[in-house]
């Protein structure tokens, strides 16, 4: 009998949190939310208006004149206390977001979950460590760089992976000492709400907000708030510029993670024995399919070298044939429902267009319909594509579980194919070569190459776009430099005057 | 002459009704994740286009602007605008609170169609 997780109890309706406590939009209004594993509606969202915002920014501002003067020994101890609350919850939240984005249940409890617990961790431990710098220009002049935080941040979340993105914000502008208004996905805004109902306690009121509501009519109004210090987005590259567009009126700094269109490279080395790490080559090209790939650096051009493409590919068709679909809620299941129905509708129209421009479909090609207590979600089988890279499935962005599968000859042909695409996250190369082990990565356009691995996402490693794949490194102490600024204590110890005057 | 854009009744009306609500207005497409390679409606003017990006065409007096990237991809392709009665994508277009969401659905024109395609506009 399979091992399918009880569905948690849920509120009719979950309001938005401001300033420690739960309260309704002020217009009063709330939309229906779906869960993408049944079609079916299971709670409802605050719809809020421009005047949630302004009232979550106000109390965020209010709420840094404290807690932006807090030590560091705080804060870390608060991200500690949330990472225990998290993890002592961890089964419950890995249900509720598998609910709440029709992602497999196996992947929250040992992915989505662990990854953000750790991340509070890791920030909550770094910030003990840091120093600001002083250095003695010359006899009688010192220089002081003391890191301050930036003050209420804004952030807006994407729906991919509702709780852990919103940590990778919400951790190091925390530790930095900053308070937050964050707007989850209109898809996606229960989670959230329900890890606030565990931690919201465990905060100063006011330094964690929620507004759960439409981009369409919050986002100008949060970007552009003159008492915003900084905005922080992940999702398309429309909105990521007009967030950048918004930042320009008060000149306030922004961090992007926008996506890409990530290849994943298997030198001809790879197939040089069938062991351990040929098995683990094709569960790295087969990882397309992880969280339904809806994930910005899902890798979604294999790039194969031609001499071993045709042992390559079998084994590839054939692990991805062995995933097992059906109810997320199934700790068996391996890969769950889009989340929701207009995502599933565009990948659908992505596949008939590869069909139509005559790419060959290896494997799937087409939706995957259930009965039962999960008929009526948003399935789609896992599909591979032959084609070459000139094709529109090649170059943009399904975020879907839909490879694009070209071979290569050499390997200036294989980096030339992989960075031929206008963005720059994530990229894989595979190799037994030591000496394409540095060179192909270093020679690939991408913020992130995993190399004999793939989608691995721990703390402690940069992660973040080049070309137009965004600005910013989450993951790393390095993205607390985005959540603060430098103020520089410019000492004379000279008692004697210029003489200019 | 083959237009490069058309859109359904559905499309139409909801254009009719975001008007009414926000003035003129204007579409825009580029890529990336979530709501990428969606076409998201925005207030005229609203949006800040790249050099070089296209016009493929109006509809009801709204432009549909493509990014110049992606376009070299989708000049071969015909757009249908349409309208799907749910949300999802995310993205700040103006639809969205209707609990509606504007689609395309591609068609690759025929070589006869690429000899004669309507003119498109650029940002210069």
């Amino acid at each position: 009998m399979s091992n399918i997780a009880q569905r948690p109890d849920f509120k009719a309706k979950y309001d938005n949190y401001i300033g420690g406590k739960f309260v309704a939009p002020v217009n009063g209004n709330y939309f229906d939310v779906i869960s993408p594993i049944d079609g079916k509606v299971f709670t409802q969202a605050a719809h809020s208006s421009k005047e949630d915002v302004a009232l979550a920014v106000d109390t965020a501002h209010k709420a840094f004149e404290t807690w932006g003067k807090t030590s560091v020994t705080e804060r870390s101890i608060l991200l500690n206390k949330i990472a225990q609350v998290l993890e002592d919850n961890l089964d419950y939240l890995a249900a509720v977001e598998a609910i709440d984005n029709g992602k497999p249940i196996r992947e929250t409890t040992y992915a989505d979950m662990p990854l953000a617990i750790d991340h509070f961790r890791y920030f909550a431990g770094v910030i003990r460590a840091e120093e600001s710098t002083v250095a003695e220009l010359d006899a009688n002049t010192v220089s002081i760089a003391l890191s301050e935080p930036l003050g209420v941040i804004a952030q807006i979340i994407p729906w991919n992976f509702p709780i852990l993105m919103a940590v990778w914000k919400l951790a190091p502008a925390l530790a930095a000492g900053n308070t937050v208004v964050l707007k989850p996905a209109e898809s996606t805004p229960i989670s959230i709400m329900i890890m606030m109902e565990l931690i919201g306690n465990l905060l100063p009121p006011g330094v964690v907000n929620i507004v759960n509501g439409f981009g369409a009519e919050l986002g100008r109004a949060l970007v552009t708030d003159k008492k915003v210090a900084k905005a922080a987005f992940t999702g398309s590259t429309t909105t990521g510029r007009l967030v950048m567009q918004y930042a320009t009126e008060n000149i306030i700094p922004v961090t992007l993670e926008l996506g890409g269109k990530s290849p994943n490279i298997f030198m001809k080395s790879v197939a040089d024995h069938d062991d351990d790490f040929f098995d683990k080559a094709i569960e790295g090209a087969v990882l397309f399919a992880l969280n339904q790939g809806e994930i910005c650096t899902c890798p979604s051009r294999l790039l194969v070298h031609e001499d071993i493409y045709d042992k390559f590919i079998a084994r590839v068709i054939e692990r991805t044939e062995a995933i097992i679909a059906g109810n997320p809620l199934d700790m068996a299941t391996m890969i769950g429902a889009q989340a929701s129905l207009v995502q599933k509708e565009k990948i659908m129209a992505y596949i008939k267009l590869g069909k139509e421009e005559g790419a060959e479909v290896l494997t799937g090609g087409d939706e995957n319909v259930f009965e039962g207590d999960h008929a009526g979600g948003y399935y789609i089988k896992p599909t591979i594509f032959k084609g070459h890279n000139k094709m529109r499935i090649f170059q943009e962005e399904i975020f879907g579980p839909v490879l694009a599968v070209t071979t290569f000859k050499t390997t200036e042909e294989a980096i030339a194919i992989a960075n031929d695409t206008m963005y720059g996250l994530g990229a894989g190369v595979w190799t037994r070569d030591a000496h394409e082990i540095y060179q192909v990565p270093r020679a690939v356009q991408a913020g992130r190459v995993w190399v004999n691995q793939y989608h691995s996402y721990p703390a402690g490693a940069p992660f973040g776009g080049y070309k137009q794949s965004g600005i910013g490194r989450e993951n790393h102490k390095m993205m607390l430099g985005h959540y603060r600024q430098t103020k520089n204590m410019l000492i004379s110890y000279d008692k004697k005057k210029l003489g200019f005057f | 002459m083959t237009k490069r854009l058309d859109a359904t009744k559905e499309a139409i009306d909801l254009i009719h009704i975001l008007k009414e609500k926000h003035g003129d207005l204007m579409f825009y497409q580029a890529g990336g994740c979530c709501e990428g390679t969606q076409p998201q409606c925005f207030e005229k003017g609203g949006f800040y286009q790249r050099m070089g990006d296209v016009c493929i065409g109006t509809i009801e007096e709204t432009e549909f602007w493509v990014d110049k990237d992606l376009f070299e991809y989708w000049k071969h392709a015909h757009f249908t605008l349409k309208v799907i009665d749910a949300f999802g994508v995310g993205g700040f277009s103006l639809e969205t609170p209707l609990k509606k969401t504007f689609q395309i659905e591609y068609r690759i024109f025929s070589e006869d169609e690429e000899e004669d395609l309507e003119p498109v506009k650029y940002i210069e």
